[in-house]
């Protein structure tokens, strides 16, 4: 009763709905009951009605947010662009022939006034390139990566049923990062061709590998055990340390600097083919787990719940966790360890859309892409012409959040954990 | 009391049988030999001491455990051939203490429970409303599960398992579904225990099978048509609960002399 007049400005809310609070008993033992049957389904489709309402609206206005931090993305940086100037140059130049002599020359008037210097028409291509070439693909390589690896992690909590796992649990990260050292400190580029893409492969190499070990130890007769996994997980993250911190001993400071520089991250190697790449494992990893989300709401109940209601889970668990695999090694192979994303991005959007995770996936990878680009353009404008890692901002930024989250939810934590 | 006339008079369908059944946890054999018979229609109670393997006895049955020996049938086709999304419709169990680490809406794991079924929105919402009314969760519909006391969960989690095997039709018959519950009752109330009885008693007249596991003995035996008591590795008692419940069967299955008040009825209470 309560839900239904607390939804009362739904359009599909029953007038007896409305009327039952004011007439408090009904004589007529069967009109009651059918009232009463009415104002059960009625508070169902009220709940759902409203309910699907606000989250449409909310994940709009993500969206919105999406668009507009891609668009202070692309203009903000140590060279700020002016996008529509710039778009409409371009149009023009383009389609020269077929505008009227008097609409160019009444823009490059303005284009004067505004620049007193008067060198509008040869810094544009200066600008077009940065905007093309560079700003465009880190942005778009940027909102895939960040969408990549919320969901990612929100798969993996969903998954063991843990809200503090992600990705990095299964081991990718330490995996990726400790072969990404031994690539840049002791096995040089053995094939010259591969030379700019060495380390990136070692890394994504080194992810698989501690990744297979990981379900190796897991996988037994009866399926994946969760308990096993986060244990090997926590070992293979020890060992991968070891090896991390035994190669910075003896590395040579070019080296160590570089292997510190990319255990930090970095989104500065863009290019259209790495955002090319990382747009197809992102948009791979993201349908499959959209296709997953089912049997992620019924793993979420946990395994036995779910084999009794029907799910497959040995085989939802594999494709799953393979999927959170490739692509979350996928992108740190290429920008290294990214943190906090995966971990917190997930925990906001259940607090925002609920744990239903035909939501709450959509909803990650729009809100994993939205803060990725505003800690990106953030790491590319504090400091210019200097870029602060994009690790050190995105967990500058987590770890007081998620500090924030914990203490809210101390009592939540408490019970279910 | 709320006996089940039409049980009688419904045919004894047999739904599950179990031949030389072994039940074993870990290295631990907990029953051995065990030979069942379970019908549509019937509201059965399992009772027996503590972990004298009640509940793994309900995972063998709910096809989730690999029998290591002897054979179970379940509506006539060996149960390890049956698919566990076949198996879903025809089968759902509500676990002991049942609970997700996720703040899930109430209606969404009502939704949830129906997952597997095809059928229009206002149907589900409908079967949903009426269940939910059933067992007074109508008023919980919009709650975090996590913030509910353990009877009300408890209400949400039965509903659950009651939900997944409903038909989409209301009007067809429950013959040849198997509801399998461990403990639904431990957490609730004296009002929604009784509530509980008779809308269980009510679903197996409509030709649901429904096995229960309770230590309730004197809530569950007014209302079950069959008691089965386990103890010694076995089955020491299966029939009627006034039949079942003797001084004799009550110590060799919880080891302590236990006393029996029988009303006019004829239904029999246990008392220390």
């Amino acid at each position: 009763m309560t839900a239904s007049t607390s939804t009362h400005d739904s359009a599909t809310s029953s007038p007896l709905a409305k009327a039952s609070p004011t007439k408090p008993r009904v004589t007529n033992n069967t009109l009651s009951k059918k009232m009463q049957k009415h104002n059960a389904s009625a508070v169902i489709v009220n709940l759902l009605v409203t309910r699907a309402k606000r989250k449409q609206h909310g994940l709009a206005l993500l969206g919105a947010m999406l668009l507009l931090s891609v668009y202070v993305g692309v203009v903000s940086g140590s060279l700020s662009i002016n996008v529509g100037e710039l778009l409409w140059h371009e149009l023009s130049q383009l389609t020269g022939q077929f505008f009227s002599q008097g609409a160019l020359i009444e823009e490059s008037g303005a284009n004067r006034q505004a620049t007193p210097l008067g060198v509008s028409t040869t810094f544009n291509s200066t600008h077009w390139y940065v905007l093309t070439e560079l700003r465009l693909p880190r942005v778009i390589m940027t909102l895939f990566i960040g969408a990549l690896l919320a969901v990612s992690g929100c798969a993996m909590q969903g998954l063991v049923r843990n809200p503090l796992a992600d990705p990095g649990l299964i081991g990718i990260a330490g995996g990726a990062a400790a072969a990404a050292a031994v690539s840049m400190a002791i096995v040089p580029p053995l094939v010259p061709a591969l030379a700019s893409v060495w380390v990136a492969l070692w890394a994504f190499g080194g992810a698989l590998l501690s990744v297979w070990t990981v379900l190796r130890f897991a996988n037994s007769a009866q399926g994946v055990s969760v308990a096993t996994l986060i244990l090997a997980g926590v070992a293979i993250n020890a060992f991968t340390g070891t090896i991390i911190g035994a190669i910075s001993y003896v590395a040579s400071d070019d080296a160590l600097r570089q292997i510190t520089y990319w255990t930090m991250g970095s989104l500065a190697g863009a290019s259209w083919t790495i955002c090319a790449l990382v747009a197809a494992a992102g948009v791979i990893a993201i349908t499959g787990l959209m296709v997953s989300r089912n049997a992620l709401n019924l793993l979420a109940l946990g395994e036995n719940e779910a084999a009794y209601m029907g799910l497959n889970v040995a085989r939802y668990k594999q494709i799953i966790l393979w999927l959170v695999a490739f692509a979350v090694a996928l992108a740190t192979a290429l920008c290294g360890i990214i943190g906090f994303v995966g971990l917190v991005v997930p925990h906001m959007c259940r607090t925002l859309f609920g744990v239903n995770h035909n939501v709450l996936i959509p909803a990650c990878a729009l809100m994993g892409a939205l803060l990725l680009t505003v800690a990106d353009t953030l790491s590319r404008t504090l400091f210019t012409p200097m870029e602060i890692p994009i690790g050190i901002v995105t967990s500058a930024i987590g770890a007081p959040f998620f500090l924030y989250l914990l203490w809210q939810q101390k009592g939540v934590f408490n019970g279910s954990l | 009391m709320a006996r089940c006339n039409q049980t009688e008079s419904q045919t004894h369908e047999t739904l599950l049988t179990l031949i030389n059944v072994d039940v074993i946890r870990g290295k631990r054999q907990l029953l051995c030999n065990l030979n069942l018979v379970f019908n549509a229609g019937e509201f059965i109670a399992l009772a027996g001491e503590n972990g004298c393997g009640k509940s793994s006895l309900l995972t063998v049955i709910g096809g989730l455990a690999p029998l290591e020996k002897g054979a179970l049938l379940f509506n006539g086709e060996p149960l390890s051939e049956i698919g566990l999304r076949n198996l879903a419709d025809y089968r759902a169990v509500m676990a002991q203490s049942a609970s997700t680490p996720f703040g899930f809406l109430v209606d969404e794991i009502l939704q949830l429970a129906r997952h597997h079924i095809v059928e229009s929105p206002e149907n589900r919402h409908h079967i949903i409303g009426k269940i939910a009314e059933q067992f007074d969760i109508t008023h919980l519909l919009s709650r975090n599960i996590q913030t509910l006391s353990g009877g009300e969960r408890q209400r949400v989690f039965l509903s659950k398992a009651i939900l997944q095997l409903l038909p989409v039709n209301p009007q067809s018959s429950l013959v040849g579904k198997l509801l399998l519950l461990d403990e639904p009752t431990s957490a609730l109330d004296l009002r929604h225990q009784k509530l509980v009885m008779q809308q269980l008693v009510s679903l197996s007249n409509q030709g649901l099978c429904i096995v229960c596991v309770s230590h309730d003995l004197n809530l569950i035996s007014p209302y079950c048509s069959r008691m089965i008591l386990l103890a010694e590795q076995g089955c020491i008692a299966d029939d009627k609960p006034e039949n079942a419940l003797t001084i004799d069967t009550l110590a060799r299955c919880y080891h302590t002399q236990l006393n029996l008040i029988r009303n006019q009825e004829h239904d029999v209470f246990v008392t220390h």
